[in-house]
């Protein structure tokens, strides 16, 4: 999050009886950008069947509707934009526009419709809606560029300057656990004016506060109660911090009265606005739903004519098809192309590229001048003459709830060679036939029980399968963010699949990590990363070989498609970053942690190499410590499969999950981490713990290979409450 | 099997679909006379953003009514709703003399794109009930639908707020409409 203007531009549209749409004004001068264009986006058509309405757009995405770079004395206009094909472009700017109806008796016809829009940077748009509200209805009594003008300064004065800003690794933590209380620290370090993160000792908590659970349970009361409530103590100490929620950032903006701003923490760039993915799924998987019509398109219909909806959707956004929204109200459609960007993009975390091809609220004008020059948009219009039109390859009916494809729909071109039953040299032949291959997959696996089976319709086709757990979940009540969270894991699965696909084909890829098993090295004891010869896997090492090359040929079109757009080439990019970023270098974090939880049992030394890996990294990092953490969600045990490691008959692999732990205990997020871990977890851990402290203050066994600083922080913050309490 | 039936039915019955587009200057009155159509009622209307869009029935035709705002900034775009038009329904505000050449020329526009070159015109002379109204002749003159050959139209005196000469215009349409279509 850069230092940026809190709002590029103020626009204001009104209706007028004898001009049509018009755009009244600009703050804080004129856009550059086609006034008959904005003027016909902030009023939207069929905005006289509504009182009041909010709108989405975006600016700066062709030629035609980017605002010209003004040089001022502040110079932000335009410094980070984006490369593209050698030409500089300007970031993308958000637009949330408020449309209002009123009566007059003293006008023509009686009616005033005027619209009032933010252009801005930030993508949580949303926080500008109530002194929009505010600021439109001061409009209509004072129409006047001194009223704008006020708006233009109380937004601008904002102030975000204590904002903590949290990293990538961060926010994703922050998505993935669902907790009022996580980076508290950050905010209250940001308001005592320090810039680093308190990494002091001072911050380690006792052993005896992650026993209980809170700072002054005790072992009885804590081992009396059940997990769940235990976990609800943990909350309810959250809450007791201040009852705040530090996921967001409390300021506010003065307009006449100070209103109250809460500017999330865990923002992406690509994850824009307000919207619902429980309710997308839920408007085109109802009973009227029904299947996809129009023609089966490779690309789309990844299991035939049985493909579900929302995956045919998630197939023509990430394969770059133009998507259209079509529905009865300007708003409402707005909401649903945003929610289609973040289905796409795993709500901003995963991919990029859906934002600057979105145009939540699109109409006639908006056709003919910018997005038809926009290849794949992704567009809601109010108009149903589009759906007559041959603008579109999907259309999305939210009157109906159906999801049809263009019968002119160009065909897709057909995959590259199909795969060899099995592609890769590590896999063993497919030697028996093996009628069923799913018997095959150890129960629980989250990933590649899934596999595919047959490219042919069927109804257990993993993603049949995951859209029925979606389903399961949202009538079960679990709520948006953790639909976005498994959503998010699938289109982090999608882009190894595609990974991996890559690799299969053409030998090499840049958009993940190589596929290759454990490699021992073949020497016993004491195993640590950068021994010659010994290597940790990576990629996609499928628990079954043959249901997997099944399901990777089963998804060669889409890949392909995907493959050929622009959101393949900010992923190459991106990944690149990341991986020159990461704290672990070159280690498929992800990889080793998914077969931890999958394998049903990896082998003592691979094990080992993990947990050392992890330790000694963590101990050097902070950022190791949260890059570690971010792969390990809420919805997948959080800590859970590392602490395993715990239990391993192996003592070297004990004593390096301990080291870890005790690195991860150094910060507050670790300690939450482990405090979020069932009590019998928890307790081997302190247990071990304590006995090694005990061991050491005793008289140092000094052959303990140690990672020192972890050792020592140990060491130098002692408990005799739970020392004493481990007595016995 | 059902779909037959009813297609069997609407040979017997002689129901039928037809697309109207509703085109005029701003305020000539479009979006009353669709109301006034669909819901027999005379409403207060507020000035089109865009279009309205409304599927009225009468004697078995179901009418798939497109009333689109007629400011000029959004003439243009009026061609994207030729498509699939049988009729068009133009609505002239019999007082405006002003302004009933610049009808006059819209109208004409309209009709030379190639998309309409098969669909019937029915002119509203609409507005009949206000004091110094045109003429339903003066109407057709002022347009200059005599000059025009090849071209089915009629054109008809009419008053939105009332409803007088509205069905009578749908029963051209249908009539017309039914000679044309094969049976």
């Amino acid at each position: 999050m850069g230092r940026r203007k809190n709002v590029s531009y103020i626009l204001l549209a009104e209706f007028d009886i004898d001009r049509g749409t018009t755009l009244s004004r600009q703050l804080p001068w004129p856009t550059g950008v086609d006034q008959q264009i904005l003027a016909e986006q902030m009023v939207p058509e069929g905005v006289h069947e509504v009182e009041q309405d909010w709108t989405v757009f975006m600016l700066n995405q062709t030629p035609e509707n980017t605002c010209q770079i003004v040089i001022n004395d502040s110079g932000d206009e335009g410094d980070d934009g984006e490369d593209i094909d050698g030409v500089k472009q300007q970031p993308v700017l958000h637009v949330l526009n408020l449309v209002f109806r009123k009566f007059d008796s003293t006008v023509k016809r009686e009616w005033v419709v005027k619209a009032l829009a933010i252009c801005t940077h930030h993508p949580y748009i949303q926080i500008f809606k109530p002194v929009l509200l505010v600021a439109l209805q001061a409009y209509f009594d004072e129409p006047s560029e001194a009223c704008l003008n006020r708006l233009y300064e109380a937004v601008t004065a904002m102030d975000l300057a204590l904002a903590p800003s949290l990293g990538r690794h961060e926010r994703l933590i922050v998505r993935q656990m669902d907790r009022r209380d996580l980076f508290a620290e950050k905010q209250s370090a940001a308001r005592a004016e320090q810039s680093v993160p308190p990494v002091t000792n001072e911050s380690v908590e006792s052993l005896s506060s992650i026993k209980s659970g809170s700072a002054d349970g005790t072992l009885q009361d804590d081992a009396a109660s059940g997990s769940t409530d235990s976990h609800s103590r943990v909350v309810a100490k959250a809450g007791m911090l201040g009852e705040k929620d530090h996921r967001y950032f409390h300021t506010s903006i003065t307009y006449g009265v100070a209103l109250p701003v809460k500017i999330p923490l865990a923002a992406f760039p690509e994850d824009v606005g307000e919207y619902s993915l429980v309710s997308l799924i839920q408007t085109f998987s109802g009973p009227n739903s029904g299947a996809v019509s129009g023609p089966i398109h490779a690309q789309l219909h990844t299991n035939g004519n049985l493909t579900h909806p929302i995956i045919v959707l998630f197939n023509a956004l990430i394969t770059q098809k133009r998507v259209i929204f079509l529905g009865t109200r300007a708003g409402q459609v707005s909401e649903y192309v945003l929610a289609a960007c973040a289905l796409a993009s795993g709500c901003g975390t995963v991919l990029r590229g859906f934002i600057e091809r979105a145009f939540p609220y699109g109409h006639l004008t908006l056709y003919e001048n910018v997005m038809q020059n926009v290849p794949g948009y992704i567009a809601g219009v109010t108009n149903p003459i589009f759906k007559d039109k041959d603008w579109w390859d999907v259309l999305c009916d939210l009157t109906t709830g159906k999801i049809m494809v263009h019968k002119n729909i160009n065909a897709a071109p057909p995959p590259l060679a199909h795969f060899p039953a099995v592609p890769s040299t590590m896999i063993p032949p497919p030697s028996a036939g093996l009628p069923r291959q799913d018997a095959m997959a150890p129960p629980g696996t989250q990933d590649e029980e899934r596999e595919g089976k047959q490219a042919k319709a069927r109804d257990d086709h993993p993603d049949n399968v995951f859209m029925d757990e979606i389903q399961l979940m949202i009538s079960q009540h679990h709520g948006e963010q953790n639909v976005r969270q498994r959503f998010t894991e699938y289109v982090q699965r999608f882009v190894r699949m595609a990974a991996r696909y890559e690799e299969d084909q053409f030998g090499r890829t840049e958009i993940g990590f190589r596929s290759a098993p454990f490699v021992p090295g073949g020497m016993g004891g004491h195993l640590a990363s950068g021994v010659v010869g010994v290597q940790l896997g990576s990629g996609i090492i499928p628990l079954d070989p043959v249901a997997f090359s099944k399901e990777l040929n089963a998804n060669a079109s889409r890949i392909e498609g995907w493959r050929k757009t622009r959101s393949y080439e900010y992923y190459a990019t991106d990944f690149a970053g990341q991986l020159e970023g990461s704290a672990f270098r070159g280690v498929d974090v992800y990889h080793q942690l998914w077969r931890l939880s999958n394998v049903r049992s990896v082998s003592v030394p691979e094990t080992e190499v993990m947990m050392r890996t992890f330790a000694a990294e963590a101990a050097r990092s902070y950022d190791a410590v949260v890059e570690l953490l971010s792969h390990m969600p809420a919805s997948r045990g959080a800590l859970a499969p590392l602490a395993f490691g715990l239990f391993s008959q192996s003592e070297a692999v004990r004593e390096a999950t301990i080291d870890l732990f005790n690195s991860l205990r150094v910060y507050p997020v670790g300690q939450m981490f482990i405090r979020l871990l069932n009590h019998f977890q928890r307790y081997a851990y302190l247990r071990l713990a304590c006995q090694r402290e005990a061991a050491m203050r005793g008289e140092l066994h000094q052959s303990l290979v140690l990672p020192p600083a972890a050792g020592m922080t140990m060491v130098r913050s002692p408990s005799n409450h739970s020392q004493s309490s481990l007595g016995h | 099997m059902g779909a037959n039936l009813s297609k069997a039915m609407a040979k017997l019955f002689g129901n039928k679909e037809m697309r109207l587009l509703m085109l005029g200057l701003d305020a000539a009155g479009k979006t009353t006379i669709l109301y006034k159509l669909k819901l027999n009622q005379s409403v207060t209307t507020i000035p089109t953003v865009g279009f309205n869009v409304e599927t009225v029935t009468y004697k078995n035709v179901k009418f798939n009514v497109w009333d689109v705002g007629g400011q000029d900034k959004i003439r243009p775009l009026w061609r994207h709703y030729y498509t699939g038009t049988q009729g068009l329904v133009f609505v002239v505000d019999s007082q405006d003399r002003e302004r009933v050449d610049e009808a006059k020329q819209e109208l004409h526009r309209i009709l030379s794109d190639r998309e309409m070159k098969d669909c019937l015109l029915l002119v509203f002379a609409n507005k009949q009930d206000l004091p110094s109204a045109m003429s339903p002749a003066e109407v057709t003159e002022k347009l200059g639908l005599h000059r025009m050959r090849d071209r089915s139209w009629y054109v008809h005196p009419s008053c939105a707020t009332t409803g007088e000469g509205l069905f009578e215009g749908l029963q051209w349409l249908s009539q017309n409409v039914k000679k044309r279509a094969p049976a």
